[in-house]
């Protein structure tokens, strides 16, 4: 006789445990009562954002933005370079002792980088 | 009579205005079994009510940790599971015992109205009840669930050869109860 046939043998095969009457039929409703409020979704995640479609002209107008910030970068790029003069002091030269830990995050800052521009900077990339 | 498709209720979970609406039937799917499995740890009836609806609270309330990388039901019977194991745990503590002996079962089930059985049958629950709880869980699993080692290896978190131990060590032990009782 196996160990399981022993127990198989104490078994009279059906469930000894009874429940209230009527307890599995009223436990949903009883149990969802009672159930807490949960976070309501953000009004970012319920209601998508609004898409605001650009008319031709508006778009016209937003290429010819861009190409002017992009002349006056050039132009004044080439001016600089045309009259490098040491009087000069729009552009900083730094030197190793002005770089230190305390002030590194205001000249960045001054610089307005980026982070990714920071991280190429640092990288061997650059 | 909603038919259940476990794909859907998933989905419907994570949808703030349909998750109450899903929820209720996973409750509804899942009440019975969650209930049975709880029971047979915990014995009598009012514990089990109590330990079934911390369960479904727990999954409620953490609804936004359900991944969907297991099923539905190895979610939930772990949950279950875990909410058993505290439950017994404090009970052992409230009665200040190292071990829940034989005489407390008896008196467990001797004041439950809802239990109906036997002597003979009386002297299983008291032979089971006197297993370590894991033990008793895999047993209670293998032996009246009839569950299989991979799917219980999902809920309990334990490898299958460990189960398998498992569940030959308690029935050693219960056997070993009944030759000396007989």
């Amino acid at each position: 006789m196996t160990e399981e046939t022993i127990i198989r043998a104490h078994d009279s095969g059906r469930r000894p445990f009874t429940t209230p009457e009527g307890y599995f039929e009223g436990f949903t409703e009883r149990l969802m009562q009672k159930l807490p409020p949960r976070a309501e979704a953000s009004p970012a995640s319920a209601a998508p954002a609004a898409h605001i479609a650009l008319t031709p002209a508006r778009r016209l107008m937003r290429y010819a933005a861009a190409i002017a910030v992009a002349a006056a970068c050039v132009g004044g790029g080439a001016l600089l370079l045309r009259n490098p003069s040491p009087a000069d002091t729009s552009v900083a030269v730094l030197s190793d002792e002005m770089v230190t830990d305390e002030n590194i995050d205001e000249m960045l800052d001054y610089e307005m980088l980026s982070n990714n521009q920071i991280a190429y900077y640092l990288t061997e990339a650059y | 009579m909603n038919i259940w498709n476990e794909k859907d209720i998933v989905e419907s979970l994570r949808d703030p205005l349909r998750q109450r609406a899903a929820f209720t039937q996973l409750v509804d799917h899942y009440k019975e079994p969650l209930y049975w499995q709880i029971r047979r740890m915990v014995l009598a009836h009012d514990d089990a009510d109590d330990v079934l609806q911390n369960t479904f609270i727990k999954a409620w309330t953490g609804l936004d940790g359900f991944r969907g990388d297991a099923q539905l039901s190895t979610w939930l019977f772990r949950i279950a599971y875990n909410e058993t194991l505290n439950f017994l745990q404090r009970r052992r503590q409230a009665l200040s015992l190292d071990d829940e002996g034989v005489a407390s079962v008896a008196a467990t089930l001797q004041g439950d109205p809802y239990f109906d059985g036997d002597e003979t049958e009386r002297q299983l629950q008291e032979a089971i009840a006197l297993l370590p709880d894991r033990q008793r869980q895999v047993f209670n699993m293998k032996y009246f669930d009839e569950m299989k080692y991979d799917d219980m290896s999902r809920i309990l978190g334990t490898s299958v050869g460990a189960l398998k131990a498992s569940y030959h060590h308690a029935v050693k032990k219960i056997s070993d109860f009944f030759a000396s009782h007989d």
